[in-house]
């Protein structure tokens, strides 16, 4: 495998776009992407688009050939990955799989959502499955997204006898970056009592503890070490990018299944662990080398229990680590100084690639008011439906 | 109650004995337990294809809970809706089960707690009862 690079990133700023076509939405963050790069249309050689967010291709799905058709018709080979939540990694992960592997040069891993309003629906279309986990939540307790998180904040208030006032607290944190972030979908911070305040979703769960769901896109333009030193500035290279499915065992509330076989030894939402840890091996570094993580805050609890289940410290130790600032902009270990998808509502295939903008940014020292001192290595990790876990690990 | 009411899916929930039982399935080798019924044997260290029918019933312990307080999309038949908690219960079968629980006892949940598989109708169809499985406090004979 020969090393790749990033060379341009782009986004469409997060919100309700009503007006606006998904192809518009994933045209504007390509040009934004080709703008930073000094690149166009005609240099792609490839398009991966992250086009589903459920597995057998139902739901809001963007396809790499629309966009193409409505861009430029050179011919080059347009793929089109799944994987939920995680098809933006998963996307930038077969782009970067595509140049590494040496037959190609310039590819894009683009990413654009619309999402209906509301909590997330069963896919338009799915068959009533009696063997289907999706169909039996909704038809035999009808079990939303919150419900699953919930249940996974309520027990780890258990586990380690902590407060509720710790998910405000890091919703709050989420806000206050957010509130830097221009292409983030709430700008406006929030205190930990307005987050108490906000409406009972799905209890020990607050509305400004869960993530809502927005319209946004994000591209990344993948290259080679020549055209990255060519181009001048900090070269941005990718130490690795891993994708993993979960593990027989795994004790995590995992949407949408109505039951689970716990194991000893399994980690929790052991498709994100796999990755994380399979990036880590691959770029030969440990936790203690991450000078920041953007992860997927669907919720607070997200905020407080991932770095620990992948290994940042001790379970439990969050709550303290969060209240004495280690996850600050300024702290040990920042957490999505970009504010997170607590900050941007999740527009789920695109999510992933967002991520790893923020990490580019982040590195390249372009990300202003919340920029993270002088970060050198910086990753993602991304949970998506079905099981599916991507991380990516960048390196100044 | 439930003795006239249909299963909302009649191939997971098996009214037809003295307790209510998910329709679950076990693994000849390994012993794993799954519900609702699994295709084949998914614990990788296995390798066996062969699974049997395995009812889950009888008392488990609460794992966790949450109060589901707005309604979900329509899928769901409950009628009339109202709040409810969902509930993840570890069943003496080797499964954890997520289910609702019924709706008096919402407020008395605590992690840890024995709850027992049972049904409860949520809805009419026309003039049958339909019929969804819920938990409720061990102790509890109603």
């Amino acid at each position: 495998m020969r090393p790749v690079y990033v060379l341009g990133v782009g986004a469409h700023p997060w919100g309700k776009w009503p007006e606006t076509s998904q192809t518009a939405l994933a045209l504007h963050a390509m040009d934004q992407a080709f703008k930073t790069s000094d690149l166009g249309w005609r240099n792609l050689q490839g398009l991966v688009a992250a086009s589903s967010r459920f597995e057998g291709g139902m739901g809001w799905g963007l396809h790499a050939n629309e966009v193409v058709q409505a861009a430029s018709e050179h011919g080059l080979a347009c793929v089109n990955v799944g994987g939920a939540c995680a098809a933006g990694a998963v996307a930038f992960h077969t782009a970067h799989m595509m140049i590494a592997s040496g037959q190609y040069d310039t590819v894009a891993a683009l990413g654009a959502e619309k999402m209906p309003k509301g909590f997330i629906a069963r896919p338009p279309g799915a068959p009533d499955d009696p063997s289907d986990g999706d169909y039996l939540r909704w038809t035999t307790m009808g079990a939303t997204n919150p419900a699953y998180w919930a249940m996974e904040a309520q027990r780890r208030l258990h586990d380690f006898g902590g407060s509720p006032d710790a998910y405000a607290a890091a919703a709050a944190l989420m806000r206050a970056n957010g509130a830097r972030n221009r292409y983030a979908r709430f700008q406006k911070e929030v205190t930990p009592d307005e987050v108490q305040a906000s409406a009972m979703v799905s209890d020990p769960l607050h509305l400004f503890e869960i993530c809502a769901v927005s319209d946004g896109a994000a591209a990344v333009i993948l290259g080679t070490e020549e055209q990255a030193r060519r181009a001048g500035g900090p070269m941005i290279k990718i130490a690795s990018s891993a994708v993993a499915t979960g593990q027989f065992g795994d004790p995590a509330a995992r949407i949408p299944a109505v039951a689970s076989t716990p194991r000893e030894g399994v980690p929790h939402t052991s498709e994100v662990v796999g990755a994380a840890w399979r990036a880590w091996d691959l770029a030969g570094i440990g936790p203690e080398d991450i000078d920041l993580i953007e992860l997927a805050d669907n919720t607070a609890w997200h905020v407080l229990a991932w770095p620990e289940m992948l290994g940042f410290h001790p379970p439990g130790e969050s709550d303290r680590r969060l209240a004495e600032g280690a996850f600050a902009i300024d702290g040990a270990l920042p957490v999505n100084p970009s504010g997170g998808f607590l900050s941007f509502g999740e527009a789920t295939t695109a999510q992933a690639l967002m991520q790893i903008c923020e990490l580019n940014w982040q590195l390249k020292g372009e990300a202003g008011p919340r920029q993270v001192p002088d970060p050198k290595v910086a990753m993602s990790a991304v949970l998506g439906l079905g099981a599916n876990g991507a991380s990516v690990v960048l390196q100044r | 109650m439930t003795d006239t009411a249909k299963p909302v899916v009649p191939e997971v929930l098996d009214l037809s004995g003295d307790a209510a039982a998910l329709t679950g399935s076990r693994c000849t080798a390994c012993g794993a337990v799954y519900y609702p019924r699994a295709a084949g044997c998914r614990n990788p260290e296995c390798g066996s294809g062969a699974l049997e029918p395995e009812p889950i019933v009888g008392y488990g312990v609460l794992h966790s809970f949450t109060v589901q307080r707005y309604q979900p999309p329509s899928l769901f038949g409950m009628d009339p809706w109202s709040p409810y908690a969902i509930a993840l219960v570890d069943m003496p079968q080797g499964v954890r089960v997520m289910g609702i629980v019924a709706g008096r006892h919402m407020q008395d949940l605590q992690i840890g707690m024995r709850l027992s598989l049972a049904s409860q109708v949520i809805a009419q169809d026309g003039e049958q009862p339909v019929a969804t499985h819920m938990f409720v406090p061990a102790d509890d004979r109603s």
